[in-house]
């Protein structure tokens, strides 16, 4: 019972090769997704925008009186001597940076949701029958992440300077968005890494918790770290927050004591290291994460 | 416990010219030394709607997850289309489509967006994809939905539009896993007629896993029947049931100070030996009490079975004559049946690395 010869229509996938155009295209088809489905779920974008807006408001105001030293008269004419540590006495402009990067830190777990519910929906499993690039499964979320937190850290900057901040070097600003966007991948790499090797969402929530708030507490995100006990000074220099936060504010809100020169220029220097540290750390946890997706995904 | 008394043994498989799927001495160990495929060959002609059948864990997602790339094998051979499916992952990925068993389009996007994605990950031309998208939410009967989110899609609809997303870039094959596992049967039904029509239209070669004798048996050209990781019988279904002969018996036993097993292992010792009788089997587990006789003539062979059956004093407490299914066919292989009214297990919406493969059922 041969069937007869039928003519068949083409495939209409054409033969791909492993160039980096096309790595590129199906980038963009699942970052498109992901954005689709961020705009679907307008609520979450919603509160997502705003609670880092409470933050800065409620921190900003809860220690606002610390960088006036609580209102204690100068002592040697002309400046404050508290004041005069933190660089400014606004603390809502020192604080800027900080809630900056600790949005970020709190937005790495949502880069590994993705890829979570991908995986439990089946989708990914349609991803990875069609003949796409599988770092772009990987790169398309995270990617669409770091667009909605940039939007963030734009809305945070505009607000800030609607609260008085002034932005000690203009002419730095990309490179302080730059250094959030570095920061935000390495913490994508991480949550991504964290969210392969569990694959559960509440395991990655909880270890990504685990991590946050003390990565935050050991930092200079709220004081300078000279006036941290020693034992946290030694801590803060080993913790990343600390560089993204301190090259951050030589730009948003100038040197404070920590970044001073002995002849009480700004040590410039601190962006650059802080650079350096953050593209280190994100390429690092991005080859974490993309090492334990392709022992998973063929 | 093997009591099929059949003399048909393993055949060689065939070979076709034609061949657009072929697997030979498949073999896959899982981690953890689950031997859950054992050396299975076949082939699949192209322009065939071809069936896998078995019962729940008798390898049938092993084999789609193997033959589609998303499990690697541990030996064998396996091509699509002439590809290596090791080796051409990529080029045999362009040729092939593939639905899962639990539908999964993404329930944020619309339908029309879901389709627009699908298709870029095949990185179809614009315009080409534009009209391809059009025509399968025509043939798919999406057109009224097809600008809505799919999550307020029903079970039926949000199938369909699984079945377009896989065919969005014309493959030439397609897998279905378990396409009509847990859809009632009136959508069942359904999607048996939208699957009759791209074989049909599109010409396009379909390989199916179910454990449904029914979907088989109606939508099938040829079957292979496998279980416990191996093929046990491979035809059209009608070759199937013929092979089994002209009519099946089954003769029910009772406990009667004699447990209805034993009478029904006896008489079956009997009855194989008759020159009326083609095959006798003593069913397993909850069909242990009861023998299934196949004959060339049933009407003519009831009363030799009762008078046999007499003589001996294995009362036969119930008899029932049919024309044989493919369940029969099942029977006759393995003594068990595939039980169609199991409910369905829930294993969670399985992932790709997920469960199954590192608890391999």
């Amino acid at each position: 019972m041969a069937t007869p010869a039928r003519t068949l229509a083409a495939p209409l996938a054409p033969r791909l090769n492993n160039s980096f155009g096309n790595l590129l295209h199906d980038i963009f088809t699942l970052y498109r997704r992901a954005i689709i489905r961020q705009t679907r779920a307008p609520a979450a974008l919603y509160f997502s925008l705003v609670q880092p807006l409470i933050w800065f408001l409620l921190f900003g105001q809860l220690f606002s009186r610390i960088t006036t030293g609580f209102g204690a008269a100068p002592t040697s004419g002309g400046q404050n001597p508290v004041a005069a540590q933190f660089g400014t006495t606004n603390y809502q402009a020192f604080f800027l940076p900080s809630i900056i990067i600790q949005m970020m830190l709190f937005g790495a777990a949502g880069s590994a949701l993705g890829i979570i519910n991908d995986d439990q929906t089946g989708y990914l499993n349609k991803l990875r029958v069609s003949p796409i690039n599988r770092m772009a499964i990987l790169l398309g979320g995270l990617l669409s992440d770091l667009t909605r937190m940039m939007v963030q850290v734009t809305i945070l900057v505009v607000v800030g300077l609607l609260f008085g901040v002034q932005i000690q070097h203009w002419e730095l600003l990309p490179v302080a968005f730059l250094i959030a966007l570095l920061f935000g991948m390495m913490m994508g790499g991480l949550g991504l890494y964290v969210g392969l090797t569990t694959r559960s969402t509440q395991a990655t929530f909880l270890v990504i918790n685990f991590f946050t708030l003390p990565l935050l507490f050991t930092s200079s995100a709220q004081l300078p770290v000279k006036f941290l006990p020693e034992w946290l000074q030694t801590v803060s220099r080993f913790n990343p927050v600390t560089y993204a936060i301190d090259a951050m504010r030589i730009i948003i809100t100038g040197p404070n004591i920590d970044q001073r020169l002995p002849n009480g220029d700004a040590d410039l220097s601190v962006i650059g290291i802080g650079l350096l540290v953050l593209l280190v750390l994100a390429g690092l946890t991005l080859i974490l994460a993309t090492l334990k997706f392709r022992k998973q995904v063929q | 416990m093997l009591e099929a008394t059949n003399t048909q043994t393993a055949q060689p498989p065939q070979r076709y010219d034609d061949a657009v799927i072929e697997v030979r001495d498949l073999l896959k160990t899982y981690p953890g030394g689950v031997e859950a495929i054992k050396g299975i060959s076949f082939q699949v002609r192209e322009g065939e709607f071809f069936g896998f059948l078995g019962p729940n864990g008798a390898g049938k997602s092993t084999t789609i997850k193997i033959l589609i790339t998303l499990l690697a094998r541990t030996g064998g051979e396996v091509s699509i289309l002439g590809h290596d499916v090791a080796t051409e992952s990529t080029e045999v990925r362009r040729l092939i489509g593939y639905a899962a068993q639990e539908a999964s389009p993404d329930d944020d996007l619309t339908a029309r967006e879901n389709l627009d994605i699908q298709g870029n990950l095949y990185h179809i031309e614009r315009s080409v994809l534009k009209k391809r998208t059009e025509e399968l939410i025509q043939l798919m009967d999406l057109a009224e939905a097809a600008d809505r989110k799919v999550g307020t899609f029903s079970g039926g609809m949000r199938k369909r539009l699984d079945l377009a997303c896989a065919l969005v870039h014309r493959p030439r094959i397609l897998f279905l896993d378990e396409p009509t596992t847990g859809l009632d049967p009136q959508n069942r039904a359904g999607l048996w007629r939208y699957l009759e029509r791209v074989n049909k239209e599109e010409g396009l070669t379909i390989f199916l896993t179910t454990h449904y004798m029914e979907e088989a048996d109606k939508l099938c050209e040829r079957l292979a029947i496998i279980d416990g990781g191996k093929l046990i019988a491979e035809g059209s279904p009608a070759q199937l049931k013929s092979n089994l002969g002209g009519d099946v018996i089954t003769l029910t036993f009772a406990d009667n100070g004699q447990p209805a097993t034993e009478q029904a292992h006896l008489a079956q010792s009997f009855i194989k030996g008759q020159p009326f009788v083609r095959t006798a089997t003593v069913g397993k587990e909850a069909e242990a009490s009861k023998v299934v006789v196949v004959v060339q003539n049933g009407s003519e062979s009831v009363p030799a079975l009762m008078r046999l059956l007499d003589g001996q004093n294995l009362p036969v407490t119930g008899l029932t004559m049919t024309s044989p299914t493919l369940d029969d066919v099942f029977l006759q292989y393995t003594g068990s049946r595939i039980r169609q009214d199991d409910p369905v297990p829930f294993v969670g919406r399985g992932g790709p690395w997920g469960g199954r493969r590192r608890r391999p059922a």
